[in-house]
């Protein structure tokens, strides 16, 4: 667990502001603790401001669903180990349903609408915002398809499904079920009833059979096993990790790295609830942070932030649009303030953009470095933020150290590669010695930003699938080695 | 073989002030507005010609500028000929980190070290926040060289390090044949010696 790695001085001086307690919120997603939570809390309890703040906050309406099943008020969890006491009752709780709420930041996500996409692409994304796990059904029937010896039909794939999916369906997540049909990379009209080819958004129905041609019987046989592995209403992590080690299909990846970092949880019946309601706490954060205007934030953090983001992958189209950059400021300057012992360090910056990377491929079918943003709707854009937000805090978690007063992760890690280069390689050792470098001279970067420096972001992605397989620990222990 | 002599210079100052752009310049005379910020440090190395006709190479320190880094400093000042220290002339803050800098490379390193207070972003005058005559005051007072830059445009920038390798003491430096100090990196045509060190060394030399 990357809290049993923390040292103590770093939790010690770790104080949330704003009341956020941020291993109540991390604890919330390691599974079995958390359907426990799930059954005996409210709902809206996790993402209650602070009972002190003295502006009125808004309830937001973005992506707040009731989970499946409504949880009774009950007595409190007893074994859950949070620290820190319950927030007391937001003033706006009564209110949850009220109109008349402010236009802001949150609520513009609400907006679905955008000048870009037709109504159907909408409908499709926002289920697919909901519910990712339909990203995998899609392409289930084009890639299973073609060698494989006739893999058991799974109804669920079906294609005359489709016309099943009706309306109301789209409209709340709390209907969707997450073994919902997907079609095979064609969507339609979420009421209309013909199941009629209207455009793709994401696969071009010739894309799979491209792939099939390039894709040995070995490697399609390996992705059945992802898709059966995931398929699962109550995802066998274990075998997960040891598919994932291997390497992540990339269509698969933004559904399998939230899975391998416990940001989605692997039981399929809390999995749409639990993404509307993290979402949702993420957006009540950025509510709170932003709602007094940028004078009102931290000084130093931010001017940091301001600077390092327009600096972010500086050649990528994606990271010059205004968008992007936007999103990356809230996203770092929330991971902040919510880890003060640290704050924004140069380099977390970078760590950040392949999370973002793998959720917008989850919603477009081009090259994510070149797309334009804006054409995303709102709703997609801060679902992908939050998103974004969230894996980045569980990868953090596991390597604060990297980034605390004297980094003394950073010099640990460095310290185990030098071990490991005297080990495998003792005359470079020797030589590295002799002419007094020192390790931290040349790779103290390699730790401090995970080589994503030195690698493109399609190579960095394919190294973080053995990382996240082998846990978050993977990035203070397993990659120095 | 060539008698060129190497120095260690150190470039040190706040986060965004042009560290990296006045090195890049200097180095590679390349421009960009947005580079990523440097993390621990970047080595870079150029060889220019003195008045006297010698040359000598300069190996650069490009160190960050973020607060948290700070730790890293003393690694890389430490053996340093020169600092070329960095302010953002339309950053109040930036000038007041740079005295901060200076303090500490007075305390704290080689007590023969030629300190260059260096003014950047010329470019934007502008929207200057600190006149020229504020910097050079500072810099007369603690003995310090003194030059505004623009890496941008470029203005300065080889004459700030032509200054710079016309100041350096010949005898000071990292001769070929001397054995680099701790810390510094080996001049380019030393030999390279392995097997010389208590590890036990094969035959074949580093395999990189």
């Amino acid at each position: 667990m990357p809290r049993a790695l923390r040292s103590p001085q770093v939790r010690r001086s770790r104080q949330v502001p704003d009341g956020w307690d941020d291993d109540a919120w991390a604890s919330q997603s390691d599974d079995d603790e958390f359907v426990a939570r799930m059954a005996t809390e409210p709902v809206h309890d996790t993402r209650a401001p602070p009972p002190t703040q003295g502006t009125t906050w808004t309830p937001l309406t973005h992506d707040v669903t009731p989970p499946a099943s409504p949880p009774a008020p009950a007595p409190a969890p007893a074994p859950a180990p949070a620290p820190a006491p319950e927030p007391a009752a937001p003033p706006w709780r009564a209110a949850d349903d009220a109109d008349g709420l402010v236009v802001r930041w949150a609520e513009r996500s609400m907006q679905m609408s955008s000048p870009l996409l037709g109504a159907h692409d909408e409908a499709h994304l926002e289920a697919l915002v909901d519910d990712p796990m339909r990203l995998l059904r899609k392409e289930s029937v084009s890639v299973t398809a073609p060698t494989e010896p006739a893999p058991p039909a799974e109804p669920e794939y079906a294609t005359e499904d489709v016309a099943q999916t009706s309306m109301s369906a789209w409209a709340s997540a709390a209907a969707f079920d997450p073994l919902a049909t997907m079609n095979d990379g064609v969507f339609m009209a979420p009421t209309a009833p013909p199941p009629e080819p209207k455009r793709t958004v994401r696969l071009a129905p010739e894309a799979p059979v491209a792939l099939r041609h390039q894709a040995s019987s070995r490697t399609l046989r390996k992705q059945q096993s992802l898709r059966d592995c995931l398929a699962s209403d109550d995802i066998d992590l274990a075998a997960l990790r040891s598919i994932a080690w291997k390497g992540v299909p990339p269509e698969m990846r933004p559904v399998v790295w939230p899975l391998l970092l416990g940001y989605l949880p692997r039981t399929a019946s809390i999995r749409t609830s639990t993404l509307a309601r993290k979402r949702a706490e993420y957006a009540a954060g950025v509510e709170r942070a932003f709602s007094r205007g940028t004078d009102a934030l931290d000084r130093a953090a931010w001017h940091q932030i301001r600077i390092d983001v327009p600096r972010t992958n500086p050649g990528l189209r994606l990271w010059q649009q205004a968008e992007t950059q936007r999103a990356l400021e809230r996203i770092l300057y929330m991971w902040a303030i919510r880890h003060p012992a640290s704050g924004y360090v140069q380099g977390i910056n970078d760590l950040a953009t392949p999370f973002f990377e793998v959720f917008l491929s989850a919603y477009i079918d081009t090259d994510p470095e070149t797309f334009e943003l804006v054409s995303l709707p709102p709703r997609v854009r801060a679902a992908l933020e939050a998103d974004t937000f969230w894996c980045l805090t569980k990868l953090l978690d596991g390597i604060q150290d990297n980034y605390i007063v004297a980094q003394p992760g950073i010099r640990r890690q460095l310290s185990v590669m030098s071990d490991v280069v005297a080990r495998m390689d003792a005359p470079l050792h020797a030589h590295l010695a002799a002419q007094g470098v020192e390790y931290m001279q040349f790779s103290f970067r390699w730790m401090n930003c995970l080589l994503m420096r030195e690698m493109s972001v399609k190579s960095i992605m394919r190294l973080w699938d053995t990382y996240l397989a082998e846990g978050t620990d993977a990035f203070s222990d397993f990659h120095p080695c | 073989m060539s008698g060129v002599v190497s120095f260690k210079l150190v470039l040190l100052g706040e986060s965004s002030v042009g560290k990296s752009s006045i090195a890049l310049r200097f180095v590679k005379d390349q421009f960009e507005d947005y580079r990523e910020s440097t993390i621990g440090a970047a080595f870079l190395t150029q060889t220019v010609k003195r008045s006297d006709d010698t040359k000598v190479k300069l190996e650069i320190w490009d160190t960050a500028g973020q607060e948290r880094y700070k730790s890293l400093a003393p690694m890389y000042y430490r053996n340093a000929h020169c600092a070329i220290v960095v302010y953002d002339i339309t950053e109040k803050d930036s000038l007041e980190n740079a005295k901060s800098w200076i303090r500490e490379l007075q305390r704290h390193a080689d007590s023969n070290i030629i300190i260059v207070l260096v003014g950047n972003k010329l470019d934007l005058a502008d929207t200057r926040e600190i006149p020229t005559e504020e910097g050079e005051k500072y810099a007369e007072t603690e003995g310090l060289l003194f030059l505004e830059t623009s890496a941008k445009t470029p203005t300065n920038i080889t004459e700030l390090f032509d200054t710079i390798a016309n100041r350096l003491p010949l005898e000071r430096g990292m001769g070929a044949k001397r054995a680099a100090p701790p810390g510094a990196a080996r001049p380019a045509d030393a030999p390279v010696q392995i097997g010389a060190s208590a590890q036990p060394a094969q035959d074949s030399a580093c395999n990189c």
